[in-house]
């Protein structure tokens, strides 16, 4: 007793009589099916480096909450640039874009087809055409993240505060609610909003308003701090300074709406220092609420 | 019975070895994602160290697909899959003209598509069978499924793809 919703599968699999057989022969189903077969075993998928995957499981500490997390194919350096040209050639997107996001409470570092690397602080978001890398090197930025681009095409990155664009440097975007702020660490940058336009080099920083007010400064830092776990600011509403704490712990912060600027840091590794950090110097004081560890600021 | 341990690192890499593939080839099958199937095959290896002491060797391979699924099922991801594979052997050396290249590309990139937009569970079935050179009888386990179900889905899977051949 046959079974027709199953026939194909036997017939792969060898296991049909001789009659079904001449029935499909004969109805040439089987040529149809056969060229698929014969076209999908010939395919398969990138060769995993096992050793170097195991190395990293045996060898891993307890994991600490807000630890860097980085972003590599399992599969070694040289195997993984063939799989870029492999995927590449394959054209994994018809021209739609790549979305990496980095999800709250953790900081992540991508790498892009030729190289450049991207380190993205909590709760970013970055898309690009992987297509079309090579030709032009455009990136849209929700958020903040760190660029390491060697030279090349031009390198642009796009956030709805404002343009920049390199030709092989390393430089921090912060984009969040209204100001674009860009530390520039090596080569140079240019940084536009609203028709004007900001150049900057190595150990310069400038914030362009949504007014199109731009103030310049200078760095000492060559990487940003977020990286090193703490978070820095100079003369920064305070919303945004407890918008920033939300992102690296987690956490809802309600807080009094008031226009004042906050110049100092906080780290990442312990809410209330965090917390102690920014209210103590403003006036102000915090409770951690049960069990969902919101927090109330209040003036003192 | 075995007195084996995954605790032993021995025990542990030949596990990883032998499993780390199909494990990652079946979450991509699922998601399109070659960086996420990654991801969740070290996840889900970890949590197996993590635990050698509480999984016994023999169910070590199912303990490895359930916490992949689980932990896949709750990255929702929903996305339009998308799969491209690499082309290993090629088929005929000596008949490679422009022409026939062009055409079992295109023929490649059709398939391909048409596989990425099969149900999810027949287009893992396929996959498994075809790509991991699975048994039917081997998938029925994995999956939790019965044998009949896996041909069923294969039959469905294959005659899904066969419309590639309708003249458009």
């Amino acid at each position: 007793m046959s079974d027709k919703d199953t026939i194909y599968a036997r017939w792969l699999s060898g296991e049909i009589s001789e009659t079904e057989l001449k029935e499909l022969k004969a109805s040439g189903e089987i040529d149809e099916l056969q060229s698929i077969i014969n076209a999908v075993d010939t395919w398969g998928l990138p060769k995993i480096d096992h050793d170097t995957a195991i190395e990293k499981i045996l060898r891993q500490p307890k994991k600490p909450k807000a630890s860097p997390k980085i972003i590599r194919l399992i599969w070694g350096t040289a195997a993984a640039a063939s799989i870029f040209l492999a995927l590449s050639i394959f054209t994994l997107f018809r021209n739609s874009n790549t979305v990496i996001r980095a999800e709250y409470a953790e900081t992540r570092i991508y790498e892009l087809p030729d190289g450049a690397t991207v380190s993205m602080n909590d709760g970013s978001t970055i898309r690009y055409k992987r297509r079309s890398w090579n030709r032009e090197r455009s990136i849209q930025l929700e958020g903040e993240a760190t660029f390491d681009v060697p030279k090349g095409s031009p390198f642009i990155v796009n956030t709805s505060n404002g343009t920049v664009e390199v030709l092989g440097t390393s430089f921090n975007v912060r984009s969040w609610d209204g100001d674009i702020v860009v530390e520039c660490y090596s080569g140079k940058v240019q940084v536009s909003r609203l028709g004007s336009s900001d150049i900057i080099e190595k150990d310069q920083a400038v914030r362009i308003t949504d007014t199109g007010n731009s103030t310049r400064s200078s760095i000492v830092n060559s990487r940003p701090l977020w990286e090193s776990g703490s978070s820095k600011f100079v003369d920064e509403n305070l919303g945004s300074v407890f918008q920033e704490l939300e992102r690296q712990f987690d956490i809802e912060v309600k807080y009094p709406s008031n226009n004042r600027l906050f110049t100092g840091t906080f780290d990442h590794n312990d809410l209330n220092s965090a917390l102690q950090q920014i209210c103590v110097p403003m006036g102000l004081n915090y409770t951690i609420n049960s069990p969902d560890k919101s927090v109330t600021i209040t003036e003192k | 019975m075995s007195t084996e341990s995954i605790c032993e690192e021995e025990v542990f890499r030949s596990v990883f070895i032998e499993q780390a593939t199909p494990l990652r080839n079946f979450i991509y099958y699922k998601s399109g994602d070659l960086a996420t199937a990654e991801d969740l095959v070290q996840d889900a290896f970890s949590k197996l160290w993590e635990n050698c002491a509480k999984v016994p060797i023999e169910k070590a391979k199912s303990y490895l697909f359930t916490i992949a699924n689980n932990l896949f099922l709750n990255k929702v991801n929903h996305r339009k899959v998308v799969l491209k594979f690499e082309q290993r052997e090629q088929r005929r050396q000596d008949d490679q003209t422009p022409e026939y290249l062009l055409e079992s590309k295109e023929f490649k990139q059709k398939l391909e598509q048409a596989i990425s937009d099969l149900p999810e569970v027949q287009r893992i079935v396929f996959l498994m069978n075809r790509i991991d050179k699975k048994k039917y009888r081997e998938i029925a386990e994995e999956l939790n499924i019965s044998v009949k179900a896996v041909e069923k889905r294969m039959h469905n899977a294959l005659k899904e793809l066969r419309k590639i051949h309708e003249r458009v």
